[in-house]
């Protein structure tokens, strides 16, 4: 498990379609149906492993039982060394802020679960607060901003508790191109600084390309894992480069829909 | 944010005329009970007496129901115990608990407490259901965010689930005291208390003039409640959950 930051062995999931209460594997005419099947993947410390998939393939779910979100049917998820389910954070793909909590107590939420003290409290969320420039609008509320700075509230809070592991789920999905765009870049100026191991799920190519250490894709449903692909291409990473065109290929031929 | 902050400072109150015009209402019950004394030549402290008296059954049956209604809705809103519990409890809701009431007259006499413990009844089923339905409606990724973010014990009850289940607790109050209302009256002539506004209406039961104006006051004490209280306070509890 040296530098694992997740691990995981067998994992599959099904979900009841009918009102029983036994819980099995699909079998061809039974009352479940299979999301998952047999997935077995290591997520080293540090890398971004992006989940690409066509929709239906499970990526969420994947993601969801990674987080301890929610439980595989059979097989097993573990943390690497030394790490626990305070070292986990999630960005949300519809960016999941409290309505009725500030930007301020927003970003600060898992701090507030972890009584950090007062005056730590402030600092940690200034700073993750003048990262994002969002600063001013510390006593604004989430219904105010535009779903670009919501997002970045998202992975302001995500950031806060200085997490080990951050899963994002599509997150720049609900966002205009030139938002995303920009995001990203803050995104992979974070990682370069901070180095927290990300897994991500999207269904585009160029954003798996962009930002992936590796790429795992993913079948359509039940969800496999149909290739584990390291990224070779330099960073900053030109969407112009032969190489770059060459991987958005190759994972074209793969993703399959 | 400015108007955030501003609404913020007045809580559910828009604005200082909105918050001196709702209280201004107050005039008006005291003023149709000054006009209803001087027409009916009944004393002010003894109409007042009657109010009160009222009151203070609905008010402690109302912190009683719903303390009840929100610790029932949070701990059978989901998984399993609800798929148990909900069937029950909506057996329990239909159950005709006036048919105890003389089992309860028997037992604790035409007293306060046995209006209370009906008027308990009435309020928490409606404040149960809505509150219930308030935190069913959450987005999952809200609680997903919350339990992320490792919250819990106090801080998960102050800052998830009393703020998501604030509509339904409001609702289910402006429901549950409607009914409340009602029930009270019917309960206190039933159970012959020996004051209260039933009391008031049986005293007056073969006086048209005396209960028509009784009950416009009664309707006049309500619409000052909702407008002074429930009404400002659903708006607020709606804008609160809004994204």
């Amino acid at each position: 498990m040296q530098n694992v930051a997740l691990e995981l062995q067998n994992v599959s999931k099904a979900y009841q379609t009918k009102g029983s209460w036994s819980f099995e594997n699909d079998r061809s005419g039974s009352d479940h149906v299979s999301v998952l099947s047999d997935i077995s993947l290591a997520i080293k410390q540090a890398e971004i492993l992006v989940l690409l998939g066509p929709s239906g393939s499970g990526k969420s779910t994947l993601l969801r039982i990674m987080s301890g979100l929610d439980q595989p049917t059979t097989g097993s998820v573990k943390l690497g060394k030394n790490l626990t389910a305070s070292d986990i954070s999630f960005v949300f793909q519809q960016f999941a802020l409290l309505p009725w909590l500030s930007i301020r107590e927003n970003v600060g939420l898992g701090l507030t679960a972890r009584h950090i003290p007062r005056r730590t409290f402030d600092r940690i969320v200034e700073r993750e607060l003048k990262l994002f420039g969002l600063l001013k609008f510390a006593h604004a509320y989430p219904r105010t901003l535009s779903g670009g700075m919501r997002q970045r509230v998202g992975i302001a809070r995500a950031l806060a508790t200085d997490p080990k592991i951050i899963f994002m789920d599509e997150p720049f999905s609900e966002l205009d191109s030139f938002t995303a765009t920009e995001l990203r870049r803050e995104l992979l100026e974070i990682w370069r600084l901070r180095k927290p191991t990300i897994v991500m799920v999207t269904h585009l190519i160029e954003e798996a390309i962009l930002l992936s250490s590796r790429i795992a894709v993913l079948t359509p449903r039940p969800g496999r894992i149909e290739r584990v692909l390291a990224n070779p291409l330099p960073r900053p990473r030109d969407r112009r480069s032969p190489e770059f065109f060459a991987l958005e290929d190759k994972l074209t031929a793969l993703v399959k829909p | 944010m400015h108007a955030a902050s501003h609404r913020r400072k007045l809580g559910v109150y828009h604005s200082p005329w909105h918050l001196i015009g709702t209280f201004g209402l107050l005039a008006l019950p005291l003023g149709f009970l000054l006009v209803f004394s001087a027409t009916t030549k009944i004393a002010i402290p003894e109409l007042l007496a009657d109010v009160l008296v009222s009151s203070w059954r609905m008010l402690a049956a109302y912190t009683i129901a719903a303390v009840l209604a929100w610790l029932l809705a949070v701990s059978f809103f989901r998984g399993r115990r609800a798929t148990v519990a909900l069937p029950l409890f909506d057996v329990l809701q239909s159950f005709p608990t006036f048919a105890l009431l003389p089992l309860a007259v028997l037992t604790w006499g035409p007293s306060s407490t046995t209006v209370i413990l009906f008027l308990i009844f009435t309020i928490v089923w409606p404040m149960f259901f809505t509150i219930l339905a308030s935190l069913r409606a959450a987005r999952r990724d809200w609680d997903e965010a919350v339990s992320i973010a490792g919250l819990s014990g106090w801080d998960y009850i102050r800052l998830y689930l009393f703020p998501v289940s604030l509509p339904g607790l409001i609702t289910g109050s402006i429901i549950g005291i409607g009914e409340g209302w009602e029930a009270l009256v019917a309960t206190e002539i039933i159970v012959r208390t020996q004051n209260g506004l039933g009391e008031f209406f049986q005293t007056f039961a073969t006086n048209p003039r005396v209960t028509a104006l009784g009950i416009f006051g009664f309707l006049l004490l309500i619409f000052t409640i909702n407008k002074l209280l429930w009404l400002p306070l659903l708006e607020w509890s709606h804008h609160e959950t809004e994204e």
